[in-house]
């Protein structure tokens, strides 16, 4: 995204391009705020688009954490409503096995009936018939309203509808520093992390939703918060191994978790502190895919002989209340923290905790206290605001290209916005995952895409079976000619994305896996000569 | 059944094995599961591109002799690869396949996104520089068919200006062709190839290139002529105004399926027998030697020879197999040289050399495989199968398929 | 905990071991010819992850283009059957029953029993071009094909009349599964079969009991149907084996479709049968290498023949058989042809929106049979006959009846013993 933006006076700078961040400049655009957000990368980059995409019931946190399921729930319709191109809605299943207690199903169901979740106790033989996928050892089963949710989806459509109400987005921009002057925060400095250029850019609050980072982000203003780096590693496995989601029925654990989504099936995660100096660099141990793996199992056996296409980590932005540093009763809850009443530095206000499924409810918290802070008087309503690309009566065209099916999927009614007049637009880039030459059209158009990266998140291109062996190159040139940049740069673009592809696959590089590695290996490095830039 | 042979793999080793050994008279089956990695060919064959530090190497003959002890090479014999290189040469040629370059000195094949990389030997047409720094024209045109996306012009075109030259740019346009584009899928160098076996069609191209190379000293297309010999590029060729030229393109490779079209024809005109499909399942065994093996297709024929060849392929031919535990050879279980660690296999950075891409069966010097740790004396192992080399770093995959091919086409003649 | 633990990557048809390299596209007849279908790859292993997910995914129309020649399967390298991803889907998402035209041309043996009764007239009307053209604008079926030609005496009926008494006197004894097309269009072939049989000292019964393999029903959405009588004939295979008696065929298709798709598509338990279904030219081939049996040629034949591999005689691997059984005739020059698809794959060119398509497919085929002028091509399968009869210049006979012509029979009873 370039930085030829007028220099202008915002209301609100918003730090972070994740679900959070994003979902704060649509709200603080719907409300009428000149907003500003910046990401030193590419949206999604930290947690949100590392997790497991599952759209929680909250039953989950039923037991444990009430306030948190019940905040899950509610979102969960919510998104239904907002955000119907983003989700599935295919329910869940929490199953007891046999070394279970099937005393805690109990318990269970009467805390998620305190939380407001639906939770329908069925008989094992018809949770296996629902879905086949199931272990079947099962002695009690348990069907929720658990869903999945593209969190690149998600994203991109709050950021789109939040540029339509008058937001500026600055991507590849990263926050060196805070301004401050006079006790309190005016701005923020800003490198360019593509070029290396700096710049500032004002505001009269600037919002900080930048994840785990927050808190270094606030150590620039002499700020503590207490974070808890929590790092979660996850399985893609090859197909769809399930069509509902499937969770353990007992206290959260490693690994309890198993997620339909898009082509492909998630298993996660694994949980362990990590210090923060580490969050940039995750990677999946060998020891972490052995825990996916064995807990996996037993939510669904079938994934003891199923493809693994890749390997990935996040970083949840767990945070430790005030009053007890020592981090025991860490919550999931949300964190609104007004730097001026708790810190006396004006300007400055974090937002951070949650999860992806209540970030609107984040978004909806901070900027009411921004609103009350600038004296506007606008209520939210991003409850029941369509997010683009959902509408209320789907006007999917009747005339469908090859890869509308698809399209839609990604785009939702959007998709009718898609190149598909001509053969060419029509040509598909990537076959797995049916991404056409008009749709790379579309998306570096209208949502911020210059690399193989940014487009692989807007459009799942190079995330299929092959991992970007058939269309990496294709996408490259594609790529290069929509945006105009030089072969140079495209070569370094490629030969990065190859990379990052394999950084998901050596992790289980075993199997049908390491078969592709070595195909990729070989018309890339071999028949094409591509080797590090 | 019983023959004298059976080469199990159909690639460019079991097929230059095949017909070293039919060609002596012998009576050879090929059985193989399936088509071959040369569907993915540059249309080069490399005999060693680069050192083991990554250096280009001018002198292949030279360089060999400063490979690792471990290196196929190492076992066919440094001295034994002039002699190789000059059957290779005749195999190759009887089987109709022309070829340029020279054993002495590499050349260097332009790849599909405009590089130069140091080669052995070259299919005729394809283009090619004697230099990495310098080509050999000027003036060079380089088409490309109207919505035909497996050949990224602007990558070969930058890199041509890189060198100096002067390149223009066209896309053809003939309606033959660019229809093809109508499928969303299936518009690919291979449908391309088969259209233009038309001769009427070829004509049309001829015109084109011929009002579109006016001022070039040379054209450059990619590589969708020929798939079953190289008549029609020919054809064109002579027609053609200018000097014409094919740069390698995507998968699947065309002249990649050509050279695999030619020596299969050659192999089943020398009387062998080529069974496509036939994935073997078992092999029987009796004391330190391979009796007869069962292909899935003809599960209770055995079928039996005096000598088998392994010529499989890596990983990605299934010539090789790994899981969560380990690293194996599917058919026979033979024993491998691999890690026993699966953290070993693989390093973080993609670009860094493999360790897996070094694996392969343990073999005797004369590539006969062991077996829990003794030779199975009549079960030879060729190819990309041999463990050792790291065929993307070093490209010299072709090498040791053909020179172990031959090697031990030799050993089972004497 | 279990100990097999990603030890083996297992997926239905072996979907998963695809790594997308794109070779199977290289070898499909359709997507070489024709811009509507997506090719084996997009209609297989690709679309079947989208089709797992959302079944509305399906696309009838392109997935119904794929001949099932399976000539993708045979160039995978991974072993991913991609032919039985598309057929399955086919079978598992198509909900609609089958269109008039096909299910004429799927009911082989139900149209061909009354075609028979009625041949001359049959033959005759769909021969005049006003019948030709009501088939083509009302049912579909494309004008420009010739029906192959109902016989006015069934294979069945020939054999209870004149050959079954005959049989008995036989010690060692086989039983025929004929197939319609024997039966109703070319009984000559079982005649062949049954000539070549008898000199090598086999005696030939029929089934019990025998219905059409189910090939073109399979293929024309039926699968119901063709499951039936696929029981029916895998009842019949086991009643003949369970009397000692192998089963032998005369087509390489029927041979196909009951060892192979009843398993992988009809999900019928056909591994017994599988062991007792032997084409002829395999049955004639094993007993020669076992020395069992021996076979003795005119000195007479001359023929220059050239061999067409059939779609699924190279799926099964068994073109071996039939040109190793004619490579034992000294007076035959054999040419083998390129093992290409010749278009017709069963039912599928007969309709009218595949002609056109079918023909594209077969041209190289029909241009080398021309340029090469053989005395006739062989092919063990009876639509491919078909096909290049109606295209070529070419008469095209089965193995089989090429070995009844060029047999010595008093030479070869002499040498099976069955003359003192």
């Amino acid at each position: 995204m370039s930085s030829t933006i007028a220099k202008k006076h915002y209301d609100v700078i918003v730090i972070g391009g994740g679900a959070t961040g994003a979902g704060t400049v649509r709200d603080c655009a719907l409300r009428g705020l000149k907003t500003l957000i910046v990401e030193r990368y590419d949206f999604t980059t930290g947690a949100t688009g590392r997790n497991h995409g599952l759209l929680h019931s909250g039953a989950r946190y039923a037991v444990t954490d009430s306030e948190s399921a019940t905040e899950c729930i509610e979102e969960n319709m919510v998104l239904r409503k907002i955000a119907r191109h983003c989700v599935e809605e295919h329910d869940g299943l929490f199953i007891t096995l046999p070394e279970d207690d099937l005393a805690y199903q109990a318990k269970f169901v009467a805390a998620c009936q305190k939380a407001g979740i639906r939770a329908d106790i069925i008989d094992p033989e018809e949770a296996k018939r629902l879905e086949p996928a199931v272990n079947p050892t099962l002695i009690g089963a348990v069907r929720v309203p658990d869903g999945s949710v593209d969190p690149f989806r998600l994203t991109v459509s709050n950021i789109m509808d939040a540029q339509m109400h008058g937001a500026d987005v600055l991507t590849y921009h990263e926050v060196t520093d805070l301004i401050i002057e006079n006790g309190k925060v005016c701005g923020v400095r800003l490198l360019n992390t593509l070029n290396g250029e700096k710049s500032e850019e004002r505001a009269e609050i600037v919002v900080n939703a930048a994840g785990i980072w927050g808190s270094l982000i606030a150590r620039k203003a002499g700020i503590t918060i207490n974070m808890f780096p929590a790092k979660g590693s996850l399985l893609v496995f090859g197909h769809r191994v399930n069509n509902m989601v499937i969770n353990r029925c007992r206290k959260p654990a490693n690994a309890d978790i198993l997620v339909p989504g898009d082509a492909i099936t998630v298993i996660g995660t694994t949980s362990d502190r990590v210090p923060i100096e580490t969050v940039d660099d995750m990677r999946v141990t060998p020891e972490e895919v052995e825990v996916l793996l064995k807990e996996g199992i037993q939510l669904a056996p079938a994934l003891a002989t199923t493809r693994i296409l890749r390997a990935y980590a996040g970083v949840r932005p767990l945070v430790a209340s005030d009053n007890d540093p020592s981090g025991r009763s860490i919550s999931r809850g949300i964190v609104c923290l007004d730097h001026e009443t708790r810190d006396g530095l004006a300007g400055f206000v974090t937002i951070t905790g949650g999860k992806l499924m209540t970030y609107r409810l984040m978004a909806e918290t901070v900027t009411d206290l921004v609103c009350q802070k600038l004296a506007v008087n606008q209520k939210c309503q991003t409850a029941s605001l369509p997010l683009p690309g959902t509408a209320e009566t789907p006007s999917l065209s009747s005339k469908k290209s090859y890869a509308f099916n698809a399209q839609a999927g990604r785009h939702g009614v959007l998709a009718d916005n898609i190149p598909a007049k001509d053969k060419m637009d029509n040509a598909l880039v990537c076959e797995c995952e049916e991404v056409t030459v008009g749709e790379i059209k579309y998306v570096v158009e209208k949502q911020h895409v210059k690399t193989l990266t940014q487009l692989r998140r807007r459009t799942r291109v190079g995330m299929g079976t092959c991992q970007s062996e058939l269309c990496a190159m294709r996408a490259a040139h594609v790529l290069g000619a929509a945006c105009g940049i030089s072969v140079k740069e495209s070569t370094a673009d490629l030969a990065d994305f190859i990379n990052e592809r394999w950084k998901g696959m050596y992790p289980v590089g075993w199997g049908p896996t390491l078969n592709e590695a070595q195909l990729m290996s070989n018309v890339y490095q071999g028949l094409c000569g591509l080797d590090k830039q | 059944m019983k023959f004298d042979n059976i080469i199990i793999g159909g690639g460019l080793s079991g097929l230059t094995c095949g017909i070293a050994l039919a060609k002596a008279g012998k009576q050879v089956a090929i059985v193989a599961a399936g088509q071959s990695t040369l569907h993915f060919s540059s249309g080069s064959l490399g005999l060693l591109g680069f050192d083991n530090e990554g250096h280009a190497v001018t002198n292949p003959l030279e360089a060999v002799a400063s490979l690792p002890a471990g290196h196929p090479y190492k076992k066919i014999g440094v001295d034994a690869i002039p002699s190789l290189a000059d059957q290779a040469i005749t195999l190759l040629k009887e089987a109709g396949i022309a070829l340029q370059g020279d054993i002495s000195k590499n050349h260097f094949r332009l790849t599909p996104i405009g590089q130069l990389k140091p080669t052995w030997l070259t299919l005729e047409g394809m283009a090619v520089s004697d230099s990495c720094d310098i080509l050999p024209y000027a003036n060079i045109l380089l088409v490309n068919i109207e919505g035909y996306m497996d050949f990224p012009v602007h990558f070969i075109k930058e890199s041509i200006k890189s060198k100096g030259a002067i390149v223009k740019e066209a896309t053809l346009n003939i309606a033959a062709l660019s229809e093809r584009r109508s499928s969303p899928s299936e518009m690919r160098s291979s449908n391309l190839a088969k259209i233009l076996q038309n001769e009427g069609l070829l004509n049309e191209l001829v015109t084109c290139l011929n009002e579109l190379a006016r001022e070039a000293d040379v054209i450059w297309m990619p590589a969708i002529l020929g798939l079953t010999d190289a008549s029609v590029f020919a054809t064109l060729k002579e027609k053609v105004n200018k000097p014409l030229y094919m740069v390698a393109t995507m998968p699947p490779s065309v002249p990649g399926i050509r050279i695999q079209n030619m020596l299969k024809a050659r192999f089943v005109s020398l009387g062998g027998t080529f069974l496509l499909g036939h994935k073997v399942t078992e092999g029987q065994f009796k004391g330190n030697q391979l009796i007869s093996v069962n292909s899935s297709a003809l599960p209770e024929e055995p079928l039996e020879a005096s000598e088998f060849i392994l010529a499989t392929g890596s990983f990605q031919s299934n010539g090789l197999a790994s899981n969560y535990e380990k690293v194996y050879e599917p058919l026979f279980d033979l024993d491998v040289d691999a890690s026993a660690q699966r953290t070993d296999w693989v390093k973080e950075d993609v670009y860094e050399a493999q360790p897996y891409m070094e694996y392969g069966v343990s073999t005797t010097e004369k590539f006969q495989v062991l077996k829990q740790g003794s030779p199975i004396s009549n079960l030879y192992a060729v190819g990309s199968i041999l463990s050792g080399h790291n065929f993307v770093k070093l490209a010299d995959g072709e090498g040791v398929d053909i020179f172990s091919a031959l090697t031990v086409a030799q050993n089972i003649l004497k | 905990m279990s100990d097999n633990l990603q030890l083996l990557s297992i997926s239905d048809h072996d979907l998963e071991q695809c790594l997308k390299c794109s070779i199977c596209t290289v070898y499909c007849p359709v997507s070489g010819v024709s811009t509507s279908y997506p090719g084996p790859k997009h209609a297989g292993p690709d679309g079947e992850r989208y089709r797992m997910k959302d079944p509305s995914f399906f696309d009838e129309k392109a997935l119904k283009m794929c001949l099932n020649c399976k000539r993708c399967e045979v160039a995978c390298p991974q072993g991913v059957k991609i032919g039985d991803i598309i057929q399955s889907a086919r079978i598992k998402y198509t909900k609609h029953g089958p269109s008039l035209r096909d299910f004429t041309l799927a009911n082989t043996d139900l149209v061909g029993g009354m075609a028979t009764l009625a041949a001359p007239i049959a033959n005759f009307a769909v021969s005049l071009s006003p019948v030709k053209a009501v088939m083509h604008s009302v049912l579909g079926i494309d004008k420009h094909r010739t029906f192959p030609a109902y016989a006015s005496q069934k294979f069945e009926t020939w054999y209870k009349r004149y050959a079954a008494s005959s049989q008995k006197k036989f010690a060692k004894q086989v039983s025929y599964f004929h197939g319609c097309y024997v039966n109703y269009n070319f009984p000559q072939l079982g005649k062949d079969l049954v000539k070549v049989m008898n000199a090598v000292g086999y005696g030939v019964q029929l089934l019990d009991k025998e219905k059409c393999c189910g090939v073109a029903l399979i293929a024309n959405g039926m699968s119901k149907q063709a499951a039936r009588q696929g029981e029916l004939n895998l009842k019949s295979i086991g009643a003949a084996a369970k009397k000692g008696m192998e089963v032998i065929t005369s087509s390489s298709t029927c041979t196909f479709t009951m060892r192979d798709e009843y398993g992988h598509l009809l999900n019928l338990d056909n591994k017994a049968a599988q062991d007792h279904l032997f084409l002829a030219t395999r049955f004639l081939y094993q007993l020669i290498e076992k020395g069992e049996i021996k076979l003795a040629f005119r000195k007479d034949y001359k023929k220059k023949l050239a061999y067409h591999t059939a779609c699924h005689m190279e799926r099964m691997g068994w073109g071996v058989y039939s040109t190793g059984m004619l490579k034992m005739i000294p007076g035959v020059e054999l040419i083998m042809l390129d093992s290409v698809c010749c278009g017709i794959a069963g039912t599928y060119g007969f309709k009218k929106e595949n002609y056109e398509v079918s023909q594209k497919i077969g041209a190289p085929l029909f241009q080398q049979i021309e340029s090469i002028h053989p005395d006739n091509v062989v092919t063990d399968c009876e639509t491919c006959k078909w096909q290049i009869e109606m295209s070529t210049s070419a008469k095209v006979l089965n193995p089989v009846s090429i070995l009844a012509e060029a047999l010595d029979v008093e030479e070869t009873r002499k040498m099976n013993g069955l003359i003192d």
